[in-house]
């Protein structure tokens, strides 16, 4: 690249990181500027951290647990039959049938969001076909609607194919030498997918946990749809606070949600740097 | 290699171990979808059980609700005016990363895919607050910019990745011809990977027409379909929303479905 060109790409990183510091960090700084001030009626007054101490006085501390808590139990959940469903897909002989099934569920992910889970309510509701089945499992005989479990199994149809797509990457990725290298050693099926595969397949495991994580603790349609009112996250906190414009208490929550999300990619960066070492 | 045609049966018997693993997880995905599609085609308002009967009334209904047309009509100007600007600015960016040394790069590039993954209530909080700054609080430009910011990344990432695994000796040559950048770009980077770059389009365009949360803050009385969605689901229980959805996402499989047949080919997707 000529002295001309590299100007010329200079001012293309520039701008481009100049357009994401403005349009992304600025937003993000009068977010801080809100947190620190004072609402009355939706009208600013104020700057002080009395939102702040409010909050951590509310309950905004458990719905924060109860997100994070959430979110990990799920991620966990989809990460689990994520790797499952592409055990058996990286089974499958005929390469045609690994490319429909991976590819249903790249598109599934496409489906649309709130239609789906207002769909699934049904499923998991007493007037849904799977009433009986909800009756003879549950040692109450009510349905799943409104339970913390209606809302596990509610993120997985919507979290399950990017996890699934991601994982069927990291797994495609195992160099197939070591694999038959630990056969050749001796080790059992199970030993090698516990102690040659998984830890393989680490970076894009921790990718597929950090990408459902962040998708629960901000998500707001699922929790709301399903839960009701019985489980309140900290993302419905925020939300329900914006609706009544109660501007500081939610942009102190935001800021607080948001120092518990920027420390998870943080740590799952180093870890994945760690692993690619 | 060829493979013999086999009855589904045959299929069935030598994959069968196989298919039961991801047996779990495709129910899951499959349920909502498909329980949205009876929904939309039941004859009563409400969901019951036994099943009350087969009726189209709800997709006619829909024909008719301007509303929700005006919706569906907003969105599709969101999604393509967000798909057009974050490909106008993550290509040369993602070609930018990809030409800087490895290291460099990939911190550069992770350091930029924060927008993505930071949830999206939180930037649509803080938006708004920006939006209002800016005086375009409440209108659609403000739901596409918003989208610019937290898409645009993806396709940076996505034309990084791209541009690595191209050959650079075309673009030098290119280049000792004289050759502008730009035109390099365009027709030497660009000819190459056009099928990346429409995909990349269509992921963000799908991607842009189905967020809520952000266009919630900012959209105002200019509704994009999830908000009207949601906020319909609020005061009624119409079945057309499920007619609306089965529509929105046989529309959204479509362009997704194409954008993985341009993204990858055949024997990238096989696992060898």
């Amino acid at each position: 690249m000529n002295s001309l060109g590299r100007r010329t790409w200079i001012w293309v990183g520039a701008g481009y990181s100049a357009f994401q510091l403005v349009l992304f960090g600025a937003p993000l700084l009068l977010l801080l500027r809100t947190s620190l001030r004072r609402y009355e009626l939706g009208i600013p007054g104020e700057f002080g951290t009395s939102n702040f101490q409010f909050i951590l006085s509310s309950t905004f501390p458990a719905a924060l647990v109860r997100s994070l808590t959430l979110g990990t139990f799920v991620s966990l959940l989809t990460l689990l039959l994520s790797l499952i469903a592409v055990e058996g897909i990286f089974r499958l002989r005929r390469p045609r049938l690994r490319i429909a099934i991976l590819t249903s569920c790249a598109v599934a992910f496409f489906g649309g969001m709130i239609p789906r889970t207002f769909a699934f309510e049904y499923l998991l509701s007493d007037q849904g076909p799977m009433r009986g089945s909800w009756q003879s499992l549950l040692p109450g005989g009510s349905s799943l609607l409104y339970t913390r479990a209606g809302v596990v199994i509610a993120y997985l149809p919507i979290l399950l194919p990017l996890c699934i797509v991601v994982i069927y990457i990291a797994r495609a990725a195992v160099p197939y030498a070591l694999v038959e290298a630990a056969r050749d050693l001796g080790a059992t099926g199970w030993q090698t997918h516990t102690k040659v595969v998984l830890p393989t397949m680490q970076p894009g495991l921790i990718v597929g946990f950090l990408l459902s994580f962040l998708s629960v603790v901000g998500d707001t349609i699922v929790v709301d749809l399903v839960g009701g009112s019985r489980i309140y996250t900290a993302a419905n906190q925020i939300f329900d606070q914006a609706k009544i414009d109660d501007w500081g208490n939610a942009a102190a929550e935001a800021v607080v949600l948001l120092v518990c999300v920027l420390l998870f990619i943080g740590v799952s960066v180093w870890a994945i740097q760690r692993s690619l070492r | 290699m060829g493979y013999p045609k086999k009855s589904a049966l045959a299929v069935l018997r030598n994959h069968g171990a196989a298919l039961l693993l991801p047996l779990p997880a495709l129910v899951l995905i499959a349920a909502p979808l498909a329980a949205m599609t009876f929904l939309s085609f039941s004859s009563a308002r409400f969901p019951s059980w036994p099943w009350p009967g087969w009726d189209v009334a709800w997709y006619r209904q829909l024909l008719s609700n301007e509303a929700l047309r005006g919706s569906l009509l907003r969105s599709v100007l969101v999604g393509v005016s967000a798909a057009a600007a974050s490909l106008s600015l993550g290509f040369p960016a993602g070609y930018w990363l990809a030409r800087l040394p490895e290291k460099a790069g990939v911190r550069l590039l992770l350091l930029l895919t924060v927008p993505a993954v930071v949830p999206f209530i939180l930037f649509g909080l803080s938006f708004l607050e920006f939006s209002r700054m800016l005086r375009i609080d409440r209108t659609l430009l403000a739901v596409s910019l918003g989208h610019i910011v937290v898409f645009c990344p993806i396709v940076t990432a996505l034309c990084y990745h791209r541009c690595r695994q191209l050959d650079t000796l075309l673009e030098d040559a290119a280049r000792e011809f004289g050759a502008s950048e730009w035109r390099i770009l365009g027709e030497i980077v660009g000819g190459q990977i056009w099928k990346s770059l429409l995909a990349a389009f269509l992921v963000v365009f799908v991607m842009s027409w189905d967020e809520f949360i952000i266009a919630w803050f900012v959209s105002g009385f200019e509704k994009t379909y999830p908000v009207f969605v949601r906020n319909a689901l609020e005061s009624t229980m119409s079945p057309e929303i499920h007619a609306a959805g089965v529509v929105v996402a046989l529309c959204c499989c479509g362009l997704a479905l194409l954008s993985i047949r341009l993204l990858t080919s055949f024997r990238k997707w096989n696992g060898q």
